[in-house]
């Protein structure tokens, strides 16, 4: 539910990534909406039973895009990734890199456009329960088999990890009404068009070696990730990450965006990035 | 105090000098040169052999004379024995015919002369097994044998537990070595690691680690607690009734937690949910006459749900170290410095505040910000200050607190 919210508060497509995205859904065969363009991000939700055919592109026939493709310049919703073949999910790992996808036949090798937001959804385990010490029943297999699926380079490349437990009864009552799409939609456009005036799509694109020129740091931020890369709560990969996070956070909330970045943001982005190792590592 | 009662009727009278094997200098030679270890050695591998048929076989004839029997397929003639093999004996012997016909003795024995090996009736058995009422025939042991005499005290916990479990369990395992007690514990990940880890923490001169594993000694299991298994080895022993090359079967488990059972004086169960294997080493221990203590746990965590129940059962409370060194009966090493001189810097304004809307349970960010009124930056600030000095742990979103200021 919260991810299909989630093409809602993106800006429509410009006229490039527009053409992008008709293209890749006439070749497919995907209805195009009136108008004939697709200006609406578009979002995929294939199944967790899809073949890494049906996400990367392929086909005996004639080449046709696959789901990545069919998600350009939208999102790719993969609901319970724990569930999806180990193959499948390292697929990813190439067009996540790359912005497209390579795909090769004995007939014809073609690269297909693969930009897109990619957002996930799993269980911590086949019950569900992990999260909570003591209350899981799987068998230790079965953990093991999730653990294996869900840690390492593949959740390395989510930005944001999230962990959500079930709401306590308080919350649900107190909880104020939220701010409706439309805002939200606003502020994202805002800071879209700030990442633009860096000369980038989005804060993602910031290529490590501009950080410091683009987006530096101020004193306290820069003691905190210290400390957290010292205490080994935060690998050299991730730090580029939450930097560029805490930059993405920092336009939303309205901060100078020429300024260094403070503390508060770089601190919700490494907060946005729980590594949940009682379970997914192991306790020893 | 009723730890070191000696009890158990049947096999109580045991007294290794009037044995016909096994002299207190070790392993005495036997028929091929071969000590009499060897053919229990041997009869250990056998399929389906646990301790209670191992047990039946020990008490109806001495090792060289049983391998014969069991070669021959006959063991389910044997009355003690034949109780022992279930609905259908002789195809159980017929089973164990097929296999011994495969095993070298010899070749057997010497695979196993890097580790001790001791046998039931040997007076380098440990003592406190020796006189269980469900002794181990054959005891492999990495590391040195002797360190299970003394005062020992089983910590024992899920393999799921909290981060506050797992803190308290090392706290434990480290205090009762520090204090002379033998931590013993059965080498699983959570609990388990944690008192171990704890107890190989006190350093080199405090009291050895004991652990009991269900694999051979060559299976390590879980395979990410090697480093954890050579080390307790090393400063220790870590003991199994199975021979090299055992896979940890499932009805392991329960065999081992009784012989952590025997083993322990005093049982303390740091978090356990209402079913689990620790909550099978009390049953264990409260058949021998052990004493029984549970840590109190929230009432709302899955992982304290067992160890909560057995106070409610009577159980002793372990509400901090200094009750389970009494109840095992060790004055505490004053060395420590404990929250007396925490080196941990004093949380501030906003770290206060959000240490305390923390409570002792872990707890999501949004109920934090609800609790505190905190903007998310302030307490996303906050929680890293905590985190870095070290009054909190994190894990997957949720903060827990580990110590009081």
């Amino acid at each position: 539910m919260l991810a299909r919210r989630l093409p809602g508060l993106l800006p429509p497509l410009d006229q490039d990534a527009a053409l992008v995205a008709t293209r890749v859904f006439s070749a497919a065969g995907v209805p195009v909406p009136g108008g004939g363009l697709v200006t609406r991000p578009p979002f995929r939700a294939p199944h967790h039973s899809s073949t890494m055919v049906a996400l990367i592109g392929g086909g005996t026939a004639a080449l046709r895009p696959g789901e990545l493709s069919l998600a350009s310049g939208g999102c790719l919703f993969l609901d319970e990734l724990g569930e999806f073949p180990p193959s499948v999910i390292d697929s990813l790992r190439q067009p996540l890199e790359e912005g497209m996808v390579r795909v090769a036949r004995a007939r014809a090798s073609v690269t297909l456009p693969a930009r897109f937001l990619l957002v996930a959804a799993t269980n911590p385990c086949p019950c569900g329960e992990a999260t909570e010490p003591g209350a899981c029943r799987c068998s230790d297999a079965a953990r093991a088999r999730y653990r294996r699926r869900l840690s390492g380079p593949v959740l390395d490349r989510f930005d944001l990890r999230v962990e959500v437990h079930r709401p306590d009864a308080g919350a649900l009552l107190e909880c104020a009404p939220g701010e409706p799409s439309a805002v939200v939609a606003e502020r994202v456009q805002r800071a879209r068009a700030l990442a633009q005036a860096r000369g980038v799509a989005t804060n993602a694109d910031i290529p490590a070696e501009r950080l410091d020129e683009v987006t530096p740091l101020d004193g306290g931020a820069r003691r905190m990730l210290e400390t957290a890369l010292r205490q080994g709560r935060l690998t050299a990969r991730g730090l580029a990450r939450v930097r560029r996070v805490a930059r993405t956070i920092a336009d939303l909330d309205g901060f100078d965006p020429e300024g260094a970045l403070g503390a508060e943001p770089v601190a919700v982005a490494m907060a946005l990035r729980s590594d949940a190792s009682s379970y997914l590592e192991s306790a020893a | 105090m009723s730890g070191e009662t000696t009890f158990g009727a049947d096999t109580g009278s045991v007294d290794p000098a009037a044995l016909p094997f096994g002299t207190p200098a070790g392993p005495a030679p036997a028929a091929g040169g071969l000590p009499a270890a060897a053919w229990w050695v041997a009869l250990a591998g056998l399929p389906g052999m646990g301790p209670t048929r191992l047990r039946s076989l020990w008490e109806t004839a001495w090792g060289p004379e049983m391998w014969d029997t069991v070669c021959a397929g006959r063991a389910h003639h044997l009355p003690g024995v034949a109780a022992t093999l279930g609905k259908q004996p002789a195809e159980v012997a017929a089973q164990w015919a097929r296999a011994a016909a495969k095993i070298d003795v010899d070749e057997r024995w010497h695979a196993h002369a890097a580790y001790d090996v001791t046998v039931l009736g040997e007076a380098r058995h440990p003592s406190r097994l020796a006189v269980d009422v469900e002794p181990p025939v054959v005891l492999f042991a990495a590391g040195d044998i002797e360190a299970t005499e003394g005062p020992t005290v089983a910590i024992v916990g899920t393999r799921r537990c909290s981060p506050t479990g797992r803190e308290f369990a090392r706290e434990l395992g480290f205090a009762c070595a520090q204090a002379g007690a033998r931590v013993v514990s059965g080498l699983a990940v959570g609990i388990d690691a944690a008192a171990h880890e704890g107890a190989l923490a006190a350093g080199p001169r405090a009291a050895p680690p004991v652990a009991v594993v269900g694999s051979g000694l060559d299976v390590i299991y879980p395979a990410r607690s090697r480093r954890l298994w050579e080390r307790v080895a090393e400063a220790g022993v870590v003991m199994s009734e199975y021979p090299l090359g055992a896979e940890p079967a499932r009805w392991h488990f329960p065999a081992r937690n009784r012989l952590v059972a025997a083993l322990a004086t005093v049982v303390v169960v740091v978090e356990s949910p209402r079913r689990g294997g620790s909550m099978y080493t009390v049953d264990e221990a409260l058949r021998r006459d052990r004493h029984v203590l549970a840590v109190p746990g929230s009432v709302r965590s899955a992982a304290s749900a067992g160890s909560n129940w057995l106070l409610s059962q009577g159980a002793h409370p372990a509400c901090n170290v200094d009750e389970v060194l009494t109840a095992v009966g060790v004055a505490p090493a004053r060395e420590d410095t404990g929250s007396v001189l925490d080196p941990r810097p004093k949380p501030n304004g906003d770290g206060r505040r959000v240490l305390r809307a923390l409570g002792w349970e872990p707890t999501g960010l949004d109920t934090l910000a609800r609790r505190t009124g905190l903007g998310l930056g302030a307490l996303a600030v906050a929680l890293d200050q905590l985190e870095t000095d070290g009054w909190i742990t994190r894990d997957g979103g949720r903060a827990e607190r580990r110590a009081n200021p």
